[in-house]
């Protein structure tokens, strides 16, 4: 595939209207992509043929006689696995949900649908969001569009692999500690975590009720303003969903950066080589583009990674054991292996242990804040993962949180929202994404500084070899 | 009580029924855990506490 085979969503819309292109062909080409990639990616669990196309021809017709939906308009998308679709399969990946077949759809995949997405494929993920890469499940696991040795990251695993090999033009993941922005760096694209209130969770399968966050990834910043656009209001049937005006993400895009303040987070990812010189490097040249685009770059200390690490955990191991506890103990077998050792965990965490970590996690939010009005900084830099993706097989341990703190982590605890872009390739040809995160609220200050950063520094060059 | 007798408890008294290698397993998992649960520090209560509040159902939290 050529880089022009991967066009963005952004450029699509216009095409659409131009009328160079049509939502039957878009459909068919990631019908067809989706389709002819599976035995080497395994990215879907559903590929949804019939209604994706009924939807097209839909869509085509609208756009012929001026009803036009927006930029999402006959924009094939694709879902993780874990998103009620009405009528289609939602399995989560488990032997648990093998058949659920929900009667309604998420509150985001209703809105991306009155957007006029149209939706190609249920994606892979690992079993409810946690506890992969496993081979155990109903589905196998996704591989990496780059190099299908190595494992896309998770637990959006599909929508990581999918997103990069173009066989969606955008995916929605879940981040609980990392799972969209994991996927994002591992895959080469782009991944929000949106402040914690601002996408409503009803109907995606939970894994931390509190710690959940529902997201878009895509190609490019611009594209994920798209879909940011679409998904963003409140849901008075999300209680964690906050009534706030959603701004103008697109027009945000093209606000000035001159004077914005970054804060680089080296201590997470530089002390004692916890990051590979390469993983540091680009955060570096990352901080380099972001001044040469008229942002000021300072250092700034925050809370110890590790503290945030070990509050979310136990956080998520707690609730998460409370979700699957029946199902643990009435059918553990139906689970996979890791998924089953992993939230079991959970029962060993008590009620006050619990409520130890809540509280400690509102100690570690206003600290973080408090940091950023210190050091008079508008958004984060830091790096997202240590390294580049890992070969299957070596990236499996059943408790891989005991090893370094994931540099995601925090950010689900703080509620901020978090953005990865890529930031160029290591030399074993493998991408590697950066971090930035905002203040609360200021989602669309954070995608302009990402968008200046993309922008700054220039297309990747490259796609998979798929 | 050992390590081992207290995950043995709290095992079973969650009704947990796990065989010997899930045994193995979980209690290297509930061994890293102790770390974890190590660094939650006990915080003294606070004026801005609770850190959880309930909060009503029809409840339209706005900011």
């Amino acid at each position: 595939m050529t880089a022009s085979e991967y066009p963005t969503i952004a450029a699509t819309a216009r095409a659409l209207r131009a009328g160079t292109t049509t939502a039957r062909e878009l459909v068919t080409a990631s019908l067809e992509r989706l389709q002819a990639t599976q035995d080497t990616l395994h990215s879907a669990i559903t590929i949804m043929t019939d209604e994706a196309l009924v939807a097209a021809d839909k869509a085509d017709v609208d756009l012929k006689t001026g009803k036009d939906l927006g930029p999402l308009h006959g924009i094939p998308i694709g879902l993780k696995d874990i998103y009620d679709t009405a009528g289609t399969l939602t399995t989560c990946n488990s032997r648990m949900l093998e058949d659920n077949v929900p009667d309604a759809d998420a509150d985001s995949v209703a809105r991306l649908r009155a957007a006029g997405a149209i939706f190609t494929a249920k994606l892979a993920t690992h079993e409810f969001a946690n506890g992969g890469p496993s081979f155990d499940l109903p589905w196998p696991p996704a591989r990496n569009p780059w190099n299908p040795d190595h494992v896309p990251g998770g637990s959006s695993s599909g929508s990581g692999a999918a997103v990069a090999a173009g066989l969606v033009m955008g995916a929605m993941g879940s981040d609980t500690g990392g799972s969209i922005r994991g996927p994002a760096g591992l895959n080469g694209i782009v991944g929000l975590k949106p402040s914690y209130g601002r996408i409503s969770r009803r109907g995606i399968f939970p894994l931390s009720w509190t710690q959940d966050h529902a997201g878009p990834m895509t190609r490019t910043v611009e594209d994920c303003a798209i879909m940011m656009q679409a998904l963003s209001g409140y849901d008075p049937h999300d209680p964690a969903s906050v009534d706030t005006p959603v701004p103008d993400y697109l027009a945000a895009l093209e606000g000035q950066v001159e004077g914005l303040k970054v804060g680089i987070v080296r201590d997470w990812y530089r002390p004692e080589g916890l990051a590979d010189p390469e993983s540091t490097a680009q955060v570096e040249g990352a901080a380099a583009l972001l001044q040469e685009a008229g942002m000021t770059v300072r250092d700034i200390t925050l809370p110890d990674n590790a503290d945030f690490h070990a509050c979310g955990r136990i956080i998520i191991l707690s609730e998460a054991f409370a979700i699957h506890r029946k199902g643990l103990l009435a059918t553990p077998e139906r689970y996979g292996e890791f998924l089953r050792d992993r939230i079991r965990l959970g029962a060993f965490i008590s009620a006050h242990e619990y409520i130890s970590a809540l509280r400690f996690r509102r100690h570690l939010t206003q600290a973080t804040l408090d940091a950023m009005a210190a050091a008079d900084v508008d958004v984060l830099l830091t790096a997202n993962q240590y390294g580049t993706a890992e070969k299957f097989g070596n990236s499996s341990p059943t408790f891989p949180f005991f090893g370094k703190p994931y540099l995601t982590m925090a950010f689900n605890l703080t509620g901020q929202p978090a953005l990865t872009v890529c930031g160029g390739f290591a030399a074993n040809g493998l991408p590697i994404g950066v971090q930035l995160a905002g203040k609360p609220y200021e989602d669309d200050l954070l995608l302009r500084v990402g968008h200046a950063f993309e922008t700054a520094r220039g297309a990747l060059g490259r796609t998979p070899k798929i | 009580m050992t390590d081992q007798e207290k995950f043995d408890t709290i095992a079973e008294a969650a009704g947990l029924a796990l065989d010997d290698a899930e045994r193995v397993r979980l209690m290297e998992g509930y061994n890293g855990l102790q770390k974890l649960l190590a660094q939650i520090p006990d915080m003294a209560l606070a004026p801005d506490e609770p850190a959880i509040a309930y909060v009503m159902p029809t409840t339209r939290v706005q900011r």
